[in-house]
C-alpha cells in the first residue's frame, strides 16, 4: 500500500437537478507527493482559461477560481480538511479524502482506483495517462462521465470509498454511524468460526427504537476489460461466501452487495457476478443511492 | 441549530452586511428548514478564501470587512473560516463579498449546552482561537478607523432589531428562556462591544495603532 499511488477524478456537476458529472481533473497521490492536472492547463500547467468549453463547464470564472485554490494547496503540500478540522500534509494519507472534503458546490473528488507496487513510475506520467483517458477522451456532452466504473484491481476498494464519501456528505460519522473494513466472524458449514471483513459496517444500538440489526456491504465492482473478468468473478464468489458465512453466525444481519450502477450486469462480467452474487450468496445488489436510502432504516431499526 | 441562522441573519441584515437572501421554510411533519439561495446565479459555490485573497478583500474592502469581523465578535461565531466567506476581487471582476453559514454562531452547534459557557464569557472577542476556528479576517485587518467605524456601527443597533430577530427565532421553535439568554447576551455583548475589542486587541494582529475611543 505504501508505495502504491492513488487516482482521483474531479468531476464537476453544473446541475445537481439533471446529476451529470462531468470529469475535470485527476489528482494523483503517492505518500509524500502529489501531481494534478486540470481542464484547460496544458502539460507544463499553464492554464488558457480560453481552452475551457462553456458547455463543459458554464461558470469558468468560479471554475478558474478552484484550480487556483486546489494549486495553492497542492503548493502549500498540506490541506485544510474542514470537517476533522485538521491541515493535512501530502505525506498524511488521509489527503486525498482531506482534498475531497475541501471540494464542494458542483465539484467533487472521487477515488478511481490504485497503481499497486508503482514506486517506480512516474507520478506525473500517471496523471498524464489518466487524464488523457479519463478526461480529454469524455464526451461529457452525451453523457457526462467516461468512466464512470473504475477500473483496475482496486475497483471495489474504490468503490467502496466513493460509498463511504457519500455517507460522510449525508452527515453520517465514520465509526459512529459507519465502520470501514468492518470485522465479523462468520461460520463455515462444518461450524466452524472464521473471521470476516466487509468493506462497511452499519450498526444500529440496542435501544428502544432498534433492535441491534447490522447492515454489511462489500463492494463488487462488475465493470471490467475482458482480460479482467476472472478478477470480477472471483470477487463475487469471494463476497458471496463470506455474505453466507456471516448469515450462519448472525442472526439480525443484512449483506448487501454494492455495484456502481443499476447498468454493470449488462457487461459479460457483471452478468457472471451478479448470478454468483444472488444464487450463491442471496445478496440483493444495491447502488450508492440505495445505499443513503437503506442506512437510515437500519439506524432506526425498521429492516432492510 | 435554526435559531443560531434566524438572528444572525436578521441582525446581519441590519448592519447591511452581505449576507445571501435566506429565509426560514416550514415543512409538514418535519423541522424548519433555513434556506439560503445560491449568491453566485447558477454557478458552483466559490473556493475557500486563502489568506491571499484576506488580504486583498480587506484592501479592497476595508469598512465591509471590519464591519464582518465585528459582527461575528458580536456573535460569537467561531465558525468564520475560509469556507464559510466567499470573495472575488474587483479584478477581473465583477466583485463578490459574501458571508454565511452562522450555525456555530450564539448558541454553537451543540445548542444550550455550550451556550451557558459562551455567553459568560463577555470579555471573549469570540472569534478568535487557532485556525481554522480563527476568524480568517482577523489577522488582515490593518485599517484601525475601519474597525472603530465597525464597532460604532454595533453600539448603534437597536435593541429593538435583537428583540425581532430574537421573537423571529421563537416562531421557529426557541424556547423562551433560550430567548431570554441569548437577548441578554446579544444585548450586553453590543453594549460592550468597544471594550470587548480593546481588551482583545493583541488578536488584531494586522493593526499596528489603536485610535483613543479603543483602550485595552
Amino acid at each position: 500500500m505504501t508505495n502504491s499511488i492513488q487516482l482521483a477524478v474531479i468531476r464537476h456537476v453544473p446541475d445537481p437537478v439533471r446529476d451529470e458529472p462531468r470529469n475535470v481533473g485527476v489528482i494523483a497521490w503517492r505518500a509524500g507527493e502529489v501531481a494534478a492536472r486540470f481542464v484547460g492547463e496544458d502539460e507544463a500547467g499553464d492554464l488558457d482559461r480560453r481552452s475551457v468549453s462553456p458547455r463543459l463547464i458554464p461558470d469558468r470564472q468560479t471554475y478558474v477560481e478552484w484550480i487556483n485554490y486546489w494549486r495553492s494547496q497542492l503548493t502549500a503540500q498540506s490541506i485544510d480538511d474542514p470537517i476533522r478540522r485538521v491541515q493535512v500534509a501530502v505525506g498524511d494519507a488521509g489527503f486525498l479524502e482531506a482534498f475531497a472534503n475541501a471540494t464542494r458546490g458542483g465539484f467533487e473528488v472521487r477515488l478511481r482506483g490504485e497503481v499497486v507496487e508503482a514506486e517506480d513510475r512516474d507520478l506525473g506520467r500517471v496523471v498524464r495517462e489518466t487524464f488523457e483517458r479519463l478526461v480529454e477522451s469524455a464526451d461529457w456532452d452525451e453523457t457526462g462521465d467516461v468512466g464512470d466504473e473504475p477500473r483496475g484491481k482496486a475497483h471495489h476498494r474504490a468503490l467502496a470509498w466513493n460509498a463511504c464519501r457519500a455517507l460522510t456528505r449525508h452527515h453520517y460519522q465514520e465509526k459512529r454511524d459507519f465502520v470501514r473494513d468492518f470485522r465479523v466472524t462468520g461460520q463455515t458449514g462444518k461450524g466452524n468460526e472464521v473471521p470476516a471483513v466487509f468493506d462497511i459496517g452499519v450498526p444500529a444500538p440496542v435501544d428502544l427504537v432498534s433492535q441491534g440489526e447490522l447492515l454489511l456491504v462489500d463492494a463488487v465492482s462488475l465493470a471490467a476489460a475482458p482480460n479482467q473478468l476472472n478478477d470480477v468473478v472471483d470477487r463475487a464468489r469471494a463476497v458471496a461466501t463470506k455474505a453466507q458465512e456471516t448469515r450462519q453466525h448472525h442472526k439480525k444481519v443484512f449483506v448487501r452487495a454494492l455495484v456502481s450502477n443499476g447498468k454493470s450486469p449488462e457487461s459479460e462480467a457483471g452478468r457472471y457476478a451478479t448470478r454468483i452474487l444472488q444464487d450463491d450468496g442471496d445478496l440483493e445488489l444495491i447502488t450508492i443511492d440505495q445505499l443513503l436510502k437503506l442506512v437510515p432504516r437500519i439506524k432506526q431499526g425498521q429492516g432492510a | 441549530m435554526m435559531a443560531n441562522e434566524l438572528i444572525c441573519h436578521a441582525i446581519a441584515r441590519e448592519l447591511g452586511l452581505p449576507v445571501p437572501d435566506s429565509f426560514p421554510y416550514r415543512i409538514l411533519g418535519q423541522l424548519p428548514v433555513f434556506l439560503q439561495l445560491n449568491f453566485n446565479g447558477n454557478g458552483p459555490l466559490l473556493p475557500p478564501v486563502t489568506p491571499q485573497q484576506c488580504d486583498v478583500a480587506v484592501a479592497e474592502e476595508p469598512i465591509m470587512t471590519a464591519r464582518i469581523v465585528a459582527f461575528d465578535s458580536l456573535i460569537m461565531n467561531t465558525d468564520r473560516h475560509a469556507e464559510n466567506l466567499a470573495f472575488r476581487s474587483k479584478k477581473p471582476g465583477p466583485p463578490m463579498l459574501v458571508i454565511y453559514d452562522h450555525g456555530h454562531a450564539l448558541f454553537g452547534a451543540g445548542g444550550l449546552s455550550l451556550a451557558k459557557t459562551k455567553f459568560r464569557r463577555i470579555d471573549w472577542l469570540g472569534c478568535d482561537g487557532k485556525p481554522p476556528a480563527r476568524h480568517c479576517l482577523l489577522d488582515h485587518l490593518h485599517d484601525s478607523n475601519a474597525l472603530v467605524d465597525a464597532i460604532a456601527k454595533i453600539e448603534n443597533l437597536g435593541d429593538e432589531v435583537i428583540r425581532d430577530a430574537v421573537l423571529n427565532a421563537r416562531a421557529y421553535g426557541l424556547s423562551v428562556h433560550d430567548a431570554g439568554l441569548v437577548s441578554d447576551a446579544l444585548r450586553r455583548r453590543k453594549d460592550k462591544i468597544r471594550s470587548i475589542v480593546g481588551k482583545n486587541r493583541k488578536e488584531f494582529t494586522g493593526i499596528a495603532q489603536w485610535p483613543l475611543g479603543v483602550s485595552p
